[in-house]
């Protein structure tokens, strides 16, 4: 009977299933500006370029007893946020496979100057921002899978690209079609995959801080790269590079287009390059 | 089983037959309203919902439900510039509505013009071609349907769930679930105390005994322990990584040193635990009372209900205004100390393996034969003490 009530108790409160769905628009007119904040605190986030004539959109299915949509426009600071954030309620889902699959779609424009900024909890995320007339960008990540695609040129004059992660693996692919002059990549503990592909419209600098954990440099053989080391205990794989100290330049730095200076700091985990 | 336990059994079966029911057949059939406007509330404290600024669609679908909950008929709602309506409602090609739309379980179909923000609760917004809505639409637990409108704003759409998540949960259902919880975390720190007493009590007698004795002092090292943890934690990473053999050990200690952790509050907690059940029962046998075996399980159960029961009073009353509020502030601060004392005791007693703290120390003088010699009454004559002997001095 004890096992019964017990059952009784416990059966009555956990059955309840509270996806919600939330879609959330806006159509262009006439901005020239627009300051994207993403908060996107568990699941799965896609980014991509908005369909013609959209400033922004959100397409979210998110667990209503945990989280609360975000969804708000300042015309004036020409600011949108935009993701999903806690509520601080409902508990925590102790079994994962009954952990409901919260995921979102977020849609920025292609004609407007963007600023992107983006904190990323323990979500599983590609951003596409191949395209994208990108000015500045701003990514944390918390234990992560992130990946970074720059499938086609962006049109803006990118500034600087700033990606912190925590723990987990970042992924940055042909960022050289991002246009950013500066990148700069902080890692925690896990791994960092960054893909110097793409068409790089100037030299650009990269500093790379890692805690623990390695990083891999996929580098086309027409870009000149010199990588300066720093740190206590972390490697580099010389292949095709002539050093100096700490400074590795690769062989065809002299007559290259394109130039890229790396700086990476870490303390413990090596750095592969991979030639392609 | 006593009548009054089965009878206290039946109510709770039922009731969490009862809720498992109103769970699995959704949320009741809607009543569908006869289309018509709702009046502005009599005067300013009549209810009033603002729907110029949809940036919070969930909180204006809560109080939009609560509104709900009382009879349909006598609804009285002020939409400050715009208006309301219940049931499905139609702007035809040459109307225009001045200011915000508000339509209450039905669906909004636009042919015309609305110069506000167009709010649907339970229904679409269907904009049909011509229509135009100069500010924000919002459909919550329906859709906006475009089959060639515009909307000159935002469009909104916040998805219905098969169980209206959105609306509040009642005190019973609420304190249900918090019951439910509290029981898991009972039992939990039950069962784990009770595999403590089994495998390891003379740790955890030690720990308890060093509660007894040295509180203020356990609580002190607990307190000092949760400052210096993370420091500590850094420092040891730290020397592991410049002493370079060290490195290799990082990792293991990364996983260890949390585990170390939470096993030293968890140990400690339930240290203090089986202190609370032990103080509690030695003086309702002291007092008299008959106590069954009174070992270190009885005191551990006895403690974890007395800390079940400071969450158990939030629990039952915590939706009261104010007072709700300060009985979780007064649960949560009653935890937290206990947790603390027991952290510290468990430092200080080095997991139950030095009972420096715990009273057990019985001074020299206290090991004295001296008894043997005491002069009994009654006129028995005394042992001469033997030559030699003395009582042991403190050194």
């Amino acid at each position: 009977m004890k096992v019964l009530m017990l059952t009784a108790l416990l059966a009555a409160p956990l059955s309840a299933q509270t996806m919600r769905e939330f879609d959330y628009s806006r159509p262009q007119a006439g901005e020239r500006r627009l300051h994207a904040v993403i908060e996107f605190a568990a699941g799965r986030l896609d980014l991509r370029p908005a369909t013609p004539g959209r400033l922004y959109g959100l397409s979210l299915r998110y667990d209503a007893d945990r989280f609360r949509p975000i969804g708000r426009y300042d015309a004036e600071a020409g600011q949108v946020n935009l993701g999903v954030e806690g509520i601080g309620g409902g508990g925590i889902r102790v079994d994962r496979g009954k952990a409901l699959p919260q995921d979102a779609l977020i849609e920025l424009p292609t004609g407007v100057e963007l600023t992107l900024d983006a904190s990323l909890g323990a979500a599983e995320s590609t951003l596409e921002l191949g395209g994208l007339r990108l000015s500045a960008l701003d990514l944390k990540t918390g234990a992560s899978r992130t990946t970074i695609n720059f499938a086609s040129r962006t049109t803006g004059a990118c500034r600087t690209a700033s990606v912190a992660s925590g723990a987990g693996e970042l992924t940055v692919n042909s960022a050289g079609n991002s246009g950013c002059r500066s990148w700069r990549l902080e890692g925690g503990v896990g791994a960092v995959h960054l893909d110097l592909g793409g068409a790089w419209p100037a030299d650009a600098r990269v500093t790379l801080n890692m805690a623990l954990g390695g990083v891999t440099l996929a580098v086309p053989r027409d870009l000149g790269v010199r990588v300066r080391m720093s740190g206590f205990l972390s490697g580099f794989d010389a292949k095709g590079f002539e050093k100096e100290g700490k400074t590795y330049t690769s062989a065809n730095y002299g007559t290259a287009k394109r130039h890229i200076e790396i700086e990476v700091s870490s303390a413990l985990g090596g750095v592969d390059v991979i030639w392609k | 089983m006593a009548p009054g336990n089965r009878a206290l059994s039946l109510l709770l079966v039922l009731s969490g037959v009862v809720a498992n029911r109103a769970t699995a057949s959704g949320p009741e059939p809607q009543q569908v309203p006869a289309p018509r406007a709702i009046p502005e509330a009599p005067g300013p404290d009549g209810p009033t919902i603002d729907i110029s600024r949809l940036d919070d669609p969930v909180q204006l679908e809560r109080r939009l439900r609560s509104l709900l909950r009382e009879d349909l008929d006598a609804i009285r709602l002020t939409v400050p510039g715009g208006r309301a309506r219940l049931g499905d409602f139609t702007v035809s090609s040459a109307e225009t509505v001045s200011g915000n739309l508000l339509v209450l379980r039905g669906d909004v179909d636009l042919f015309g013009r609305v110069s506000g923000n167009v709010v649907a609760l339970d229904g679409d917004v269907v904009l049909h071609p011509g229509a135009k809505v100069a500010g924000d639409a919002l459909a919550i637990g329906g859709r906006i349907r475009d089959r060639g409108g515009v909307v000159s704003g935002e469009r909104r759409a916040l998805g219905a769930t098969p169980d209206v998540a959105a609306a509040p949960r009642g005190p019973l259902r609420s304190a249900l679930t918090s019951l439910a919880g509290l029981t898991g975390v009972l039992v939990t720190l039950g069962l784990l105390g009770f595999g403590t007493v089994l495998f390891a009590r003379p740790n955890l007698e030690i720990i308890s005994d060093t509660v007894s004795h040295s509180l203020f002092r356990s609580f002190l090292t607990g307190l000092l322990a949760q400052v210096l943890v993370i420091p500590t934690f850094g420092m040891l990473i730290t020397g592991l990584v410049l002493s370079v053999v060290g490195i290799l050990l990082v990792p293991f200690v990364i996983i260890v040193f949390p585990l170390l952790l939470v096993a030293a509050i968890v140990g400690g907690f339930l240290g203090v635990t089986h202190a609370m059940g032990e103080t509690h029962l030695r003086r309702r046998m002291a007092a008299g009372a008959m106590v069954g075996s009174a070992n270190s399980y009885r005191y551990l159960a006895t403690g974890l209900f007395g800390v079940a029961a400071v969450w158990l009073a939030w629990i039952l009353f915590g939706w009261v205004p104010v007072a709700g509020s300060l009985m979780f502030a007064a649960a949560f601060l009653a935890t937290w100390l206990l947790a603390t004392v027991g952290f510290g005791a468990c430092l200080l007693s080095r997991a139950g393996i030095q009972p420096t703290f715990a009273g057990r120390y019985v001074p020299p003088e206290a090991l004295t034969d001296e008894y043997l010699w005491a002069t009994p009454q009654f006129g028995v004559s005394a042992v001469a003490r033997p030559e030699g002997s003395k009582t042991p001095r403190r050194k």
